[in-house]
């Protein structure tokens, strides 16, 4: 138990302080493959301080919801990271399940919309709408995903439920499904392409960004390291769901810190091959990943 | 002890206070901490109470819906010090007759008082609804909803009567001993009126068309009232007489629930989405939230179908529970929709914007209420949607292929609609509180007593969003025969955990955010200054979800080009849109159209003179006669 | 308003004349006003001619040509924010380039040397063209984005995601070029008109230098003349190569924006080698092309095409980038017609329209203009690959004819020099066109209307209709320039 926690305070410390290292990870392989030599990977870290350390300004006619919004993220992202297990178990009272994580996106999703709307500006109303609206969608498919690990393992909880990929055959397949679904779900929710895309300066195709343009100082870098926390956040929540656990709960943290460096770098491939999706084809990457999912579960079930 | 039952038709006589404002308001209030205090008592303390009168009685489950009918009841009539209503008069003598009415309901114990008191209810709402009959609209839509309610009622007592008929006793008491043990055929017929005519009561799609028509008219305690108490009733004939003493026994039963549930909340929401009529909006959400209480008696059912007593305790509580946070949230965002319209005049939310900085009390409670309503942490929506989730999901795993690709189907339904719900929750607080004042208007200020109990409410919200467990506990006496649950196996302790964990980082960010030193600027906005039209209105928030769901929506749009260059240089450029209703236009208008011309027919046969009316006379007396003889 | 509109005379011989060369198909060249109350119009014959219209103003009146000939309708108001003349019931008469900011009776072009006015305080912002209707949202972008861009300043009235109309506010840093010709000599004018703008650059100059010897009747060397071809296809290409580079950049194909802007930057290090100047500025008014520059120039375009060849195949078989540009930003072929959409935006309804065909220049080379159906961004595209390879094609035909270079004498240009001329050229953005008064070897009057300025217009109805996330991948498809738009 004490083991248990402990391995579980470093992996969410450590996990944590690397978050700006991974998206770092993820800009690196993208300007590589451009044919860029690209910022460092440490450029993260560098841009937090910059923006730690600069004045915060609020816009005129914003409220206190324009302060609370990115805290709220930061808060959220690093509650999401207490409940996933690092080693291979979690201390009782962390016994968190996907349905509260799942909230808690929609915690963040609903503030950071929140505070788009309250700039009174055109482009933080038109993010604050665009990242609901494909909310929408991204909702269930998160459900469908969730669902379906749930299904296939019996246990909403994220602990004790890694060696899914030990099933039989027809489970191995829906297995596959789901961690195709959850990749593109994933993909959606960190806010990369084909849906939005992070590294662009054109206020009218923004999506997340768009609601955080009236941003500056200590309340961007909340958010900024919010939105790395949950790059990390997503993809460790793929790894405990869908990879392999070792034996001792160390070499598992260690493992898992490998498959996020791992799978930021594949990010960034994919990322770099992938066009933006013209908005009003969102619904059908919803359907293709909710019919993978309902797919699965038929599979499964008979 | 039989005393304390009797005193609810207290509100008898408080009606009469109705030409004295104040007395009659705090006469109402006093009233409702009675019923609040006999509702506490009920639940937590069964023993001193178990009143089993011949004509009422309360049982735990009674008692739950009394308590959150109360709570909500106490809540407007403390509003109401400061609401303004111009009709006021009227709503004074109707509105203790609506709450006594709505409380004998749930206190009667025979099918008699059951059916009198339902129809006062019905009869006091339609004269609340229509208070304001003087405005535009108002009295053809008391007239759909007297109608809707009649015919809801008819159905009721046709399926009371079939059941007294079958166990011989109008004793409600008796009907929950012997109704189990009637014929499945009959059993069928009587599930289905009462079906029919509670869920109809609810508003739940197809039947809803009423519900978003009767809750905004009237004045804001009586929406407060409807929306947060009346509906749920709806929803309590359906647990106490459908699933409790009549008992489902097809599979059928448990399907239909969950369909029904599902989509009417989906339909809700969606339709909630379109409304920039804030009291609209909220009647419409109502709708959703009344099909994400199906969702849970539909898990009931399936409970008491395949005799599963874990899943039916499941989605009762949750059921239940979600019901009593409904209630709480519900009339207190009805109540924040009154302040604004008595604040600024108008509901619409196109003409509205920036009231956070002249009603931040009321404003912080409409973004907290919205937080609650959509389900998030750390309020109390997100737990009952959370036990709700979670009884889909155990529903997935155990009981074979075909349940699981329905929960899995109605997971996914119900995943859509907290999505779409936070849209419409984020689109209506965000466009009504924050920004900047969409059109220019005077702000008449708002008095404390409308924000007191707002934020009262909230509070309480919050307080159960931490921890549930001491208002659940008593909920279990509702099972005597089933086995012990605890109420830690339904909420795990990570959850409270998790809202404390969840308050103390936001505390600390905060402080660390040093957000009291922060300056404000001017914004960026591209290096243009704020302007009321450039910020996202209303109707484009979720014109992409309309666009998306065209095959739902409908909608209709034309953008027209004036001037005698019109296609390039036009003068004017007018954009009209909008969105049809498919119910109206599919269902209600055909039907409407089929009873006009029905009625029509009627004429035939009452031409009105005298001579044919004693020709009628005269042939059913000699009919009579032949049949006597 | 309505006693002009009853003043509008349908058969005034100067709207008859216009009409009529609308009719027989010619291109109009320009619009352009003039200090003592005259306004030419320049049309280009079907056989290459040109043909010149003229209109005095009385009382500083006009009949309008707009309604008959939409895309005059920028000219005009120009021609009444600069010299005050009215085009009477003309359909769209706000200010173009004026703000609130200049003096009533500010008209800077009206006088030869404009005085520096009392700015007066206001909105920087003129009247808009917006929808009207519950709901809308009037979105204005610019003039300062989020990244670095000009200073374009956008009115849309979008619905949600919908744009509904689009009123592009221009002009946001103009800096009076016109006024500021007027008087200089020509070796003063040649550095100014090659920094017109970065993208058209060498078109100007090519414009400026016909001029002047159309006026002295100067005939340039063989070996020149392959040189200026040689200059204008570099620039073509170094523009298409930009404007190719930026459209994947408008749907997130990171990979292909940065390889598009390294074939950029290694056709622009080329161009400094060879011509002196990474843009381009002042190299046509070179002469000298040596024996050394040529193999340069040859080992430029060899290296050049095998990435070249590269970078195109990693656009053509992405389908879904072929897939997120097609229907998006249509131009139907009526609309450019009327809007006078010039350049890629018009080849790419399918019209074979290419000023190559008429310039003297061409006369010598072989190409076949490039066209593409559909109008839309992926037709734009479509050209632009197409005529970049037509331009190397034309580069190595001409390095081929091309002689050994003979000794030029230094042309002098004459003291006296007095006439009017207009000169064009296709510019990498289209139709270019200079409108050029001369008067005891000094400017008299300036008119430039470039490519881009023809092409706002269509660029603003192109996007109607459109969400508003692809307008910049719509812009980006026209790639149209501020600065001499602006000038």
């Amino acid at each position: 138990m004490t083991q248990t926690m402990i391995v579980q305070s470093f992996g969410f410390f450590i996990a944590i302080g690397l978050s700006p290292f991974f998206v770092g990870l993820i800009q690196t392989t993208k300007a590589r493959i451009q044919g860029r030599h690209g910022p460092s990977v440490w450029q993260g870290y560098y841009v937090l301080l910059k923006y730690w350390k600069k004045e915060t300004t609020l816009p005129e006619n914003s409220s206190l919801i324009f302060v609370i919004a990115p805290i709220v993220s930061i808060s959220v992202m690093l509650l999401i990271m207490l409940f996933i297990p690092w080693g291979k178990q979690l201390p009782g009272v962390l016994a968190g399940d996907f349905i509260m994580v799942f909230f808690l996106l929609a915690l963040e999703r609903f503030w950071t919309a929140l505070a788009g709307l309250d700039t009174s500006g055109t482009f933080g109303g038109l993010g604050a709408s665009r990242i609901l609206t494909i909310g929408i969608g991204l909702e269930p498919m998160l459900f469908a995903v969730f669902g379906l690990c749930f299904f296939l393992t019996g246990n909403t909880h994220f602990a004790q439920i890694s060696p899914l990929w030990l099933r039989q055959a027809p489970h191995l397949l829906a297995w596959f499904l789901a961690a195709g679904g959850f990749a593109l779900t994933i993909l959606l929710e960190i806010g990369r392409l084909p849906i939005d895309n992070p590294d662009t300066h054109l206020e009218l195709t923004m999506m997340h960004e768009a609601t955080q343009l009236e941003y500056n100082g200590r309340l961007f870098a909340f958010s900024h390291f919010a939105s790395m926390c949950k790059v990390t956040a997503m993809l460790a929540i793929g790894w405990v769901w869908f990879g392999p656990t070792l034996s001792s709960q160390w070499w598992t943290l260690l493992l898992h810190l490998f498959e996020l460096g791992v799978s930021s770098i594949l990010v960034g491939v994919v990322e770099s091959f992938t066009i933006k999706m013209r908005f009003f084809r969102i619904p059908y990457y919803v359907s293709a990943v909710i019919g993978m999912g309902l797919l699965a579960v038929v599979i499964t079930a008979f | 002890m039989m005393v304390i039952a009797y005193l609810f038709l207290l509100g008898l006589p408080i009606a009469l206070f109705a030409r004295q404002p104040l007395r009659s308001k705090l006469s109402l209030l006093c009233y409702s901490l009675l019923l609040l205090g006999i509702a506490l008592i009920a639940l937590y303390h069964p023993s001193t109470m178990m009143v089993h009168g011949a004509l009422f009685a309360l049982n735990p489950l009674r008692a739950w819906f009394l308590l959150l009918l109360s709570i909500v009841a106490v809540a407007v009539s403390w509003y109401r010090f400061g609401y303004q209503d111009h009709d006021d008069k009227a709503t004074a003598f109707w509105l203790p007759l609506f709450v006594m009415s709505m409380t004998g309901v749930l206190m009667a114990n025979t099918v008699w008082v059951f059916i009198t008191f339902w129809e006062l209810m019905s009869i006091t709402s339609f004269f609340l609804v229509i208070v304001h009959h003087d405005r535009e609209h108002v009295l053809p839509s008391g007239y759909v909803y007297l109608v809707m309610s009649q015919i809801s009622a008819m159905a009721i007592i046709g399926g009371l009567f079939l059941l007294v008929s079958q166990v011989h006793s109008a004793d409600l008491s008796v009907i929950a001993l012997k109704a189990h043990a009637m014929n499945p055929g009959m059993k069928n017929w009587v599930s289905a009126l009462l079906f029919i005519g509670f869920s109809m009561k609810s508003g739940v799609i197809p039947f809803h068309i009423w519900l978003p028509r009767a809750h905004p008219i009237a004045p804001t305690p009586v929406s407060s009232l409807m929306s947060g108490g009346m509906i749920k009733l709806g929803v309590f004939g359906l647990i106490q007489f459908l699933l409790l003493d009549v008992g489902v026994q097809q599979v059928f039963w448990a399907v239909l629930f969950l369909l029904v549930g599902a989509v009417t909340a989906l339909l809700g929401v969606l339709y909630a989405l379109m409304e920039k009529d804030l009291k609209r909006l909220l009647a419409f959400s109502s709708i959703e939230n009344i099909g994400i209480l199906f969702l849970g008696l539909g898990l009931m059912a399936v409970g008491i179908v395949l005799h599963r007593p874990t899943l039916e305790v499941t989605g009762m509580i949750a059921t239940l529970f979600h019901a009593f946070n409904h209630a709480l949230f519900k009339s207190q965002l009805f109540m924040i929709a009154g302040a604004v319209q008595q604040h600024t005049g108008t509901l619409d939310a196109e003409r509205l914007g920036g009231l956070l900085r002249t009603m931040p009390g009321m404003g912080i409670a409409f973004i907290g209420g919205s937080m609650a309503i959509s389900g998030l942490p750390p309020f109390n929506g997100f737990l009952s949607e959370w036990l709700t989730f979670h009884g889909l999901l155990s529903l997935m795993e155990h009981f074979g292929a075909f349940w699981m690709i329905v929960s899995f189907a109605v997971i996914l339904m119900l995943a859509m609609t907290g999505a779409l719900a936070c849209l419409c929750f984020v689109n209506a607080s965000g466009v009504i509180f924050l920004g900047v004042p969409r059109a220019s208007r005077s702000n008449h200020p708002i008095g404390k007593a409308m924000t007191l109990p707002v934020i009262g409410l909230l509070f309480v919200c919050l307080a159960i969003g931490i921890d549930p467990n001491w208002l659940l506990s008593p909920l279990f006496a509702v099972f005597p025969q089933k086995p012990t649950l605890a109420v830690s196996s339904f909420f795990p302790s990570s959850l409270m955990v998790m809202s404390i964990v969840l308050l103390l980082l936001l505390t600390f960010f905060l402080w660390l955010s040093r957000f009291w030193t922060m300056k404000k600027v001017p914004n960026w906005q591209c290096g243009r200054v704020v302007h009321e039209q450039r910020q996202m209105s209303f109707t484009a928030f979720t014109k992409s979800v309309r666009t998306s769901l065209a095959i739902i929506y409908r909608p209709h749009r034309h953008l027209e080009r004036t001037g005698t260059q019109a296609a390039y240089f036009p003068e004017q450029l007018i954009y009209r849109g909008g969105v049809r209703s498919i119910w109206e236009k599919y269902l209600y208008r055909p039907t409407y159209r089929l009873v006009w011309r029905l009625s029509g027919l009627t004429s035939i046969l009452q031409a009105g003179s005298i001579q044919l009316y004693l020709i009628y006379m005269l042939g059913t007396i000699g009919l009579f006669l032949l049949f006597v003889h | 308003m309505m006693t002009e509109i009853s003043l509008y005379d349908a058969h005034d011989p100067w709207v008859t004349i216009n009409a009529m060369h609308r009719q027989q198909g010619d291109e109009l060249l320009a619009l352009t006003g003039f200090r003592d109350q005259k306004i030419k119009a320049h049309w280009l014959l079907a056989d290459g001619s040109i043909a010149r219209e003229q209109v005095r103003c009385s009382s500083d009146r006009f009949m309008t040509l707009t309604t008959i000939l939409p895309e005059v309708a920028w000219d005009e108001r120009e021609i009444y924010d600069l010299f005050g003349y009215t085009p009477i019931a003309h359909p769209d008469l706000r200010p173009l380039l004026r703000t609130q900011r200049w003096p009533d009776d500010f008209y800077p072009l009206r006088a030869a040397m404009p005085d520096r006015p009392l700015w007066r305080d206001g909105e920087p912002d003129q009247a808009m063209k917006v929808v009207q209707g519950e709901g809308i949202v009037i979105m204005k972008v610019g003039p300062t984005h989020a990244g670095i861009i000009e200073s374009g300043h956008f009115v849309f009235s979008v619905m949600g995601e919908n744009i509904l109309c689009l009123d592009a506010h221009l002009f946001q840093k103009h800096r009076g070029i016109e006024a500021l010709l007027q008087g200089k000599s020509f070796p003063a004018i040649q550095p100014m008109i090659a920094r017109l703008c970065g993208s058209d650059s060498v078109s100007h100059q090519y414009n400026l230098l016909q001029s002047i010897e159309q006026v002295t009747d100067r005939h340039v060397s063989e070996v020149v003349q392959y040189r200026r071809i040689l200059v204008a296809e570099s620039e073509r290409i170094l523009s298409h190569l930009n404007d190719l580079a930026q459209i994947p950049a408008g749907v997130g194909f990171a990979v292909a924006h940065q390889k598009g802007l390294a074939l950029k930057e290694l056709w622009q290090r080329g161009m400094a080698v060879i011509f002196g100047h990474r843009f381009l500025f002042d190299a046509m008014y070179g002469e000298v092309f040596t024996q050394e520059d040529k193999l340069h120039f040859l080992s430029l375009i060899t290296s050049f095409e095998a990435l070249w060849a590269k970078w195109v195949k990693l656009t053509e078989k992405n389908v879904a980038f072929h897939d997120r540009m097609r229907g998006v930003g249509k131009v139907t072929r009526q609309d450019a017609k009327q809007l006078g959409a010039v350049g890629v935006a018009r080849r790419a309804t399918g019209e074979k329209s290419d000023m190559r065909k008429y310039m003297p220049l061409y006369q010598v080379v072989d190409f076949t203009v490039a066209t593409a159906l559909g109008g839309d961004v992926e037709a734009r595209f479509q050209v632009r690959l197409l005529e970049v390879e037509s331009s190397l094609s034309i580069l190595r035909q001409t390095l081929a004819r091309m002689g050994d270079p003979s000794k030029e004498e230094p042309f002098v240009v004459p003291s006296d020099l007095t006439g009017e001329t207009v000169t064009f050229s296709e510019s990498p953005h289209g139709l270019n066109v200079h409108v050029i008064q001369w008067l005891d070897g000094k400017i008299d009057r300036y008119h430039i209307r470039s490519g881009s300025y023809r092409n706002w217009p269509v660029l603003a109805k192109a996007v109607e209709g459109n969400v508003v996330a692809d307008f910049p991948l719509i812009n980006k498809s026209f790639e149209l320039c501020y600065s001499c738009t602006d000038r």
